[in-house]
């Protein structure tokens, strides 16, 4: 289980961005998290995902020296999340040996391997980015607004994906956006981070 | 576009290894043939010792070329190490800023005079106080250049990939400021072989006995009231030459590897 306690984070000069959130994610469950824009979603799953330190709280799920973090976040802008000037082979190696199971569930197609970044769409890039995820074998997944710049086909092929995969490989999702019709279809709870961070 | 790029580089690089094929020894002193105006026989004319100005310029030329290379290699290396120094620990980054900012506001020339002169001139004293006072605008901008790429995304998804500093530093950080560091360098050497003429020929470079273009310059000054104009002439021109074709060629590389422009500042001024 993933167990989030008594989170806060402030940003210089600005105040508290939230304070003592709690939360739990159990293995294979779907948990949304919700909330307008800029009230500190993104920098919530950053704090969670190890790329920023809170001021207080814990988490129970920390990377170890050279290895993955077992808590892998995905970003809302895949562009910026892959170095542009690798292809893509080298982008999804950079977790490890490429495992074609991944790339079979997540229809990327082998001809995409050769590519620049540039050379793919939003939707296809972000399933390159889920894919180098997932080869990581992460306990947890936090995605942040991942659909948001897709549409709503290539947005419901992604999540239907990502659904079977939490089951069958018991792998928790946090799923971050400010659409909470969303993520009501989604998940299996939804929670407002305006409730969780009163501060 | 492409050939911007080859025609300066092909002439530079045609001249300069004409320099390298002359031989010290072929330059010699004929009496007979002294102070002659340029000729078929002496197209740079002969000096007051009747040596030949065309083999004397080249042999300056390639002195020059060396010095404007090993100083622009020495510069980049300095400049990217102490870039990432800074790139470290925002104290080291502080010293860093702090230590570019006082070379940069030092008047160039007279701090590379100084540095040279207390070095005791000579190729040694003149490299290094080319490279030291050559450093800062390069590690101004790799230093950006590090804060840049640190602050990625992709970069800092590397980290929670499991990747560590140096493979990051192989994969992500090196190809990402070394067409910057090439563009530093080519920028650097015309610049460094212009410092080298100038101070040689004030007397605080290279020693007399160096076949510099500044010593041939500054020898020449004496013959020229006696209307040997060619004595300085040949050898100015020659070494204008050679900056402009390689700044040409800098210039063209710079838009052709599409970094940013941020040394404009410092360069074109
Ligand atoms: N490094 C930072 N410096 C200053 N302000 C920041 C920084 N990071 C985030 N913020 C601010 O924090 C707020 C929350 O941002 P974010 O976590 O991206 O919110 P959300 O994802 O919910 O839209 C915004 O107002 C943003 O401008
Ligand atoms: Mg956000």
């Amino acid at each position: 289980m993933l167990t989030i306690s008594n989170l806060t984070y402030h940003i210089a000069n600005k105040g508290y961005l939230f304070q003592n959130v709690t939360l739990s994610v159990q293995p294979g469950e779907i948990v949304g998290l919700t909330g307008h824009s800029g009230i500190g979603k993104s920098t919530f799953a950053k704090v969670v995902a190890g790329y920023l330190t809170p001021d207080e709280g814990t988490i129970n799920r920390v990377q170890n020296k050279r290895q993955p973090h077992p808590v892998q976040l995905i970003w809302q802008h895949p562009e910026q999340a892959v170095n542009p000037k690798w292809r893509i082979k080298k982008v999804l190696e950079e977790a490890g040996p490429i495992d074609d199971e991944w790339l079979e569930r997540l229809q990327i197609h082998s001809s995409w391997l050769k590519r620049f970044p540039d050379q793919l769409s939003g939707g296809e890039l972000q399933r390159i980015c889920i894919a180098r995820c997932l080869m990581t074998r992460p306990d947890f997944i936090i995605a942040d607004e991942i659909t948001t710049m897709l549409d709503p086909i290539t947005q419901a092929d992604i999540w239907d994906v990502l659904r079977q995969i939490a089951k069958t490989e018991s792998i928790g999702i946090l799923a971050i956006s400010h659409h909470y019709e969303l993520l009501e279809r989604l998940t299996d709870r939804t929670l407002s981070f305006e409730t969780l961070s009163k501060k | 576009m492409r050939k911007q790029l080859w025609i300066p580089l092909v002439l530079f690089l045609f001249i300069y290894s004409l320099s390298i094929m002359i031989q010290e020894e072929s330059i010699t002193i004929a009496l007979t043939e002294k102070n002659e105006s340029p000729s078929w026989s002496h197209l740079f004319g002969t000096d007051w010792l009747g040596r030949d100005m065309f083999l004397r310029t080249l042999e300056g030329i390639q002195l020059s070329v060396t010095i404007g290379f090993v100083t622009a290699l020495l510069s980049t290396t300095l400049g990217f190490f102490l870039s990432f120094i800074a790139s470290i620990h925002s104290v080291l980054d502080h010293i860093v800023s702090w230590l570019i900012d006082l070379f940069l506001s030092l008047p160039h020339l007279i701090t590379l005079i100084l540095i040279s002169f207390v070095l005791g001139g000579g190729f040694r004293g003149v490299v290094i106080g080319l490279m030291l006072t050559h450093w800062p605008v390069i590690t101004r901008v790799l230093r950006a250049e590090w804060l840049q790429i640190q602050e990625m995304p992709y970069v800092q998804m590397s980290k929670q990939l499991g990747k560590g500093f140096w493979w990051r530093t192989k994969h992500h950080f090196l190809p990402h400021l070394l067409p910057q560091m090439m563009v530093g360098f080519t920028l650097i050497f015309p610049h460094a072989i212009l410092h080298e003429a100038a101070i040689t020929f004030l007397g605080f470079g290279l020693s007399a006995e160096e076949p510099a273009i500044g010593v041939i310059l500054s020898e020449s000054m004496q013959y020229l009231s006696s209307g040997m104009w060619w004595l300085a002439f040949f050898p100015g021109v020659t070494l204008l030459v050679m900056v402009v074709l390689f700044q040409w060629f800098a210039n063209t590389w710079k838009h052709y590897i599409e970094r940013d422009r941020s040394y404009e500042t410092y360069f074109n001024n």
